[in-house]
């Protein structure tokens, strides 16, 4: 069915001769534009058309699971760990750490100038990867937890990712059983193992390490 | 909902207790109408939030307040004791938390009732008069276990016009942030015509390699020195553009910057509330009649110092009110008014901020006082009879000092004036006293304007930078390590003909020794009370004023550090305590091992060290200039002794000697080279015009590694017998 196109030929995107015009100045007022624009819609589809939709339709869905939580993902050493998202603030890059008298160690740093606060900088290599060499910590990420604040120095970051709960698989028992064990499971980005660390632990321990 | 009622608690009974005290001077309707008000408000509070038990005593309280305004009654000291006391209960509502309003209201609910029955009596019959108790109040304050959850629940008083000011800074520093995006549009077009620029040339290149004509060529150059020009004018532009922006911003970001240290500040009566009160019952208790007066009301206070000035105050008030001034008939015998003048003061000079306490009361007696001070032995009789007054005064402040006959509840145990002392120097400011026999006493109090910006020394230490508050800082010197001495295997410089002695700062923050270099000594000399000691540290790098912050508490007390701050370049720097780094060197010196000051030593690894002994200047000179040309570091010595004690304090790889020298010749100097443990090792050259056999076999006999003779002296012989022997510089 060929579609009626008086509005290209004798309308206002044509040589505007049509009889109507003087009345309606505009052809967008008439109703047979709407009526044009109507059987746009109402137009059959070509078969092909229709075959693909079908196709797509019949498709199974994909159904996004319910349990998905969002993790930051860093790199340690030559390890990638996983923390939480709700726990960070801020991702930057390194600034100057100032160690303090009695206090800076292999874990706890220093101080470090962060949007005009000072906040505590934590080497969390010793902790998660022990007996790994000097790493080169290119980022700081400002991690919280109930009002205690951190800043972690490490390598690299992945970014931001949503795993479902399902996909974490639990850590390997050498890892699990060992004391200081801050990981619970483990899962897999890309090509990567992925080490999901605990919160409550990994900040328990950072705590530690700045006491007096 | 209770917190609100708390705010608004506080806020009426502060007005009701000052404008009570001040209505028993004067009672003018207009006066009374603030403090019905405040009654009624409370009265309407209270209901709301259902804390009936207060309903009825607030309106007993409004009742007669109202019945004043109206004239139908005259308030005596009886009613505004009792108006007091009701009060009083208002201000202990405002000062607990809210969870133990209800339960407290319950346990006084009696106490309420008979309260507001008796101020309700008021009204018909007259009141009791004379000297009430006003110690009659229901419970000791907890306010002061309150504080430190008061202070969490960051409830902070800043002035109306600081804040819509700090709004203002705020907002134009957004706009000027924005006005820089057109900026970045503006390079991009510049970029482009450089581009464009540099596609000519590589076109005008191109034609000189395919041998295009000079006038074509000419003309050719002709455009790209017009883009050229174009470019520069555009990038002109930018130039004035942007340094305008950056002069704007940078002042905006001032403004704001002073604008919310100045927030800080709080107008001097904010803490002043109740001293009108405490001033009143004093008297009372004391028998005697005092015109109290602040000054400098509205002067700007420091939040904090202001707080800490309460307790001092008071004591300064409480000491004036019994022991300065006279009782009336005292003071009517003396021909002064039997109302006794208390004023207290609040003045910013010369940049500090000046509190002083002032009475025109009996004044302190110098010979009393003198007395006093032998009695108790903390000076001999002559030493104290040459003591001028002003000296005298400053044994006030001692603690435990009190010439006070008796103690009474209010006063006379010698610990107030201690505290004022220690609170003035815990800021950094100090207290004094002045007094005519007879004629009255002033103390006066000089503060910083401000404790959160301090001014500093910065240092480095260890490769970090420290800052070191500059009102404790006695002197900054630099030395040269030949000018210390050494006492007992401690070290020591001299400042103003004083020993003083020298601690590594570094060891004293419990650091790695700094392996600083430069010949120089850079020692910053602090004390506290009682010792004076000289820091040690890599170098000065200037003066800053720094804001204050507080480090994390999970780091608990660190010692030697008091805060931390950021410097003008944006990294972090922590502040130096000095009180509790005098103690931690105290403790280094008497217990551990010091480290030694030999920076000498330390460039040892960096230049070979020669020493060369001569009497001669000449050849003293000649051979320096030779060795320091090829890279050595050279030191002279002038004989044989003074060449012996050199070596004594500092390291050399090589000794270069003449032997025929005064006081000791070079031959003896080398025998002790040899036999000396430690400069046994050493290389010694002898260069002497004895060039005879005999004196080369005595030289070499001696220990010399080496016998120059000056016959065959040449710049290179010397040059390649010192390589040879210790190697290149």
């Amino acid at each position: 069915m060929t579609l009626l196109r008086c509005y290209k030929t004798i309308g206002v995107f044509g040589d505007s001769t049509c009889s109507k015009l003087p009345g309606l100045v505009h052809c967008r007022n008439c109703p047979e534009y709407a009526r044009a624009g109507r059987q746009l819609f109402d137009r059959p589809l070509a078969q092909a058309e229709l075959e693909q939709w079908a196709e797509l339709f019949s498709r199974e869905k994909e159904v996004e699971p319910a349990d998905m939580f969002s993790v930051v993902i860093f790199r340690v050493g030559s390890e990638w760990f996983a923390l939480k998202t709700a726990f960070f603030q801020e991702v930057t890059d390194l600034r100057p750490v100032h160690t303090v008298p009695y206090r800076s160690g292999a874990v706890f740093k220093g101080i470090a100038n962060i949007n005009g606060e000072l906040l505590l900088c934590i080497d969390p290599a010793p902790v998660l990867t022990p007996g790994a060499g000097p790493a080169e910590c290119r980022r700081m990420m400002v991690t919280a937890k109930d009002n205690s604040r951190f800043v972690l120095m490490v390598e690299e970051i992945m970014g931001v990712h949503r795993i479902p709960a399902g996909a974490v698989s639990p850590a390997p028992a050498t890892v699990a059983k060992s004391p200081s064990a801050l990981t619970t499971g483990i899962f897999s980005i890309d090509t990567r193992t992925v080490g999901l660390l605990d919160e409550a632990d990994l900040f328990a321990t950072l705590s530690g390490s700045i006491s007096p | 909902m209770l917190d609100l009622f708390r705010i608004e608690a506080e806020n009426h009974s502060r007005v009701l207790e000052n404008g009570l005290v001040d209505a028993e001077a004067s009672q003018s309707p207009e006066k009374i109408e603030p403090l019905m008000r405040a009654a009624h408000s409370i009265k309407g509070a209270a209901r709301i939030v259902g804390l009936d038990r207060c309903v009825g005593l607030a309106h007993a309280m409004e009742d007669i307040l109202s019945a004043a305004q109206h004239g139908k009654l005259s308030l005596t000291a009886g009613h505004i004791d009792a108006l007091l006391k009701g009060n009083d209960i208002f201000k202990h509502l405002a000062a607990i938390s809210t969870a133990e309003m209800a339960p407290w209201l319950e346990a006084n609910a009696a106490l309420l009732q008979d309260m507001a029955a008796s101020i309700s009596a008021l009204l018909t019959a007259a009141p009791a008069t004379g000297p009430a108790a006003p110690a009659a109040r229901p419970e000791p304050k907890p306010a002061k276990e309150l504080e430190p959850d008061r202070r969490d629940s960051s409830f902070v008083r800043v002035l109306a016009e600081n804040l819509n000011r700090l709004m203002g800074f705020a907002g134009e520093s957004l706009v000027q942030a924005r006005s820089l995006k057109p900026f970045t549009g503006q390079l991009l077009s510049m970029k482009n015509s450089q581009r464009d620029l540099s596609t000519l040339l590589a076109g005008l290149l191109e034609d000189v390699q395919t041998g295009l004509s000079p006038d074509a060529m000419g003309l050719r150059l002709h455009d790209a020195l017009q883009a050229l020009e174009r470019v520069s004018e555009k990038l002109i532009g930018h130039i004035e553009h942007f340094e305008l922006f950056s002069h704007r911003i940078e002042r905006t970001a001032e403004h704001l910057y002073d604008e919310v240290v100045a927030s800080r500040m709080r107008p001097f009566a904010d803490g002043l509330h109740g001293f009108p009160r405490m001033v009143r019952d004093l008297a009372q208790i004391c028998g005697k009649k005092v015109d109290f007066r602040i000054e400098g009301e509205t002067t700007r206070v420091d939040r904090d110092i202001l707080e800490k000035l309460e307790a001092p105050l008071t004591h300064l008030v409480r000491n004036s009110i019994d022991h300065g001034l006279e009782t009336p008939d005292e003071r009517t015998a003396a021909g002064k008014p039997p109302e006794g003048r208390l004023v207290l003061e609040a003045v910013h000079r010369a940049g500090m901020l000046n509190i002083t306490v002032s009475d025109d009361g009996r004044g302190i007696d110098p010979v009393q006082l003198r007395t006093k001070i032998i009695e108790k032995g903390y000076v001999s009789a002559d030493m104290a009879a040459s003591l001028t007054t002003a000296e005298l005064m400053d044994f006030l402040f001692l603690p435990g000092f009190s010439t006070a006959g008796k103690i009474t509840e209010v006063s006379g145990r010698g610990v107030g004036l201690d505290v004022v002392f220690t609170m003035a120097q815990k800021v950094g400011g100090s207290a004094r006293v002045e007094s005519r026999p007879g004629q009255g006493t002033t103390f006066h109090m000089q503060l910083p304007l401000t404790l959160s910006v301090l001014r500093t020394l910065l240092v480095a230490i260890n490769g970090e930078p420290y800052a070191l508050p500059l009102t404790r800082i006695d002197r900054i010197i630099s030395v040269e390590q030949a000018e210390l001495r050494a006492l007992e295997d401690r070290q020591f410089c001299t400042v103003d003909d004083e020993p003083v002695g020298i601690i590594d700062a570094s060891q004293a923050l419990g650091l790695s020794q700094s392996t600083a270099a430069g010949s120089k000594i850079n020692i910053a000399v602090i004390s506290d009370r009682l010792n004076r000691y000289g820091l040690v540290v890599d170098r000065f790098i200037g003066q800053q004023d720094l804001v204050v912050m507080p480090l994390d508490p999970r780091l608990g007390s660190v010692p030697a550090i008091s805060a931390g701050a950021i410097i003008e370049d944006g990294s972090p720097v922590l502040i130096l305590d000095v009180d509790d780094l005098v103690r931690a060197i105290d403790n280094l010196l008497t217990q551990g091992r010091p480290y030694k000051m030999d920076r000498l030593q330390q460039q040892a690894a960096a230049r070979k060290r020669v020493l060369i002994v001569d009497d001669s200047l000449t050849v003293r000179e000649v051979e320096r200039k030779i060795l320091e040309n090829q890279g050595y570091d050279v030191t002279v010595a002038v004989d044989g002794m003074d060449g012996w004690n050199m070596l004594q304090s500092a390291t050399f790889n090589l000794v270069l000697s003449d032997v025929d020298m005064p006081r000791m010749n070079g031959i003896e100097m080398v025998r002790r080279i040899k036999q000396d443990a430690r400069l046994r090792e050493m290389a010694v050259m002898i260069v002497s015009y004895k060039d005879r056999d005999e004196d080369r076999v005595l030289g070499l006999e001696a220990g010399a590694d080496y016998y120059l003779g000056k016959s065959s002296f040449h710049d290179d012989t010397l040059i390649a017998a010192v390589r040879d022997l210790i190697g290149e510089a």
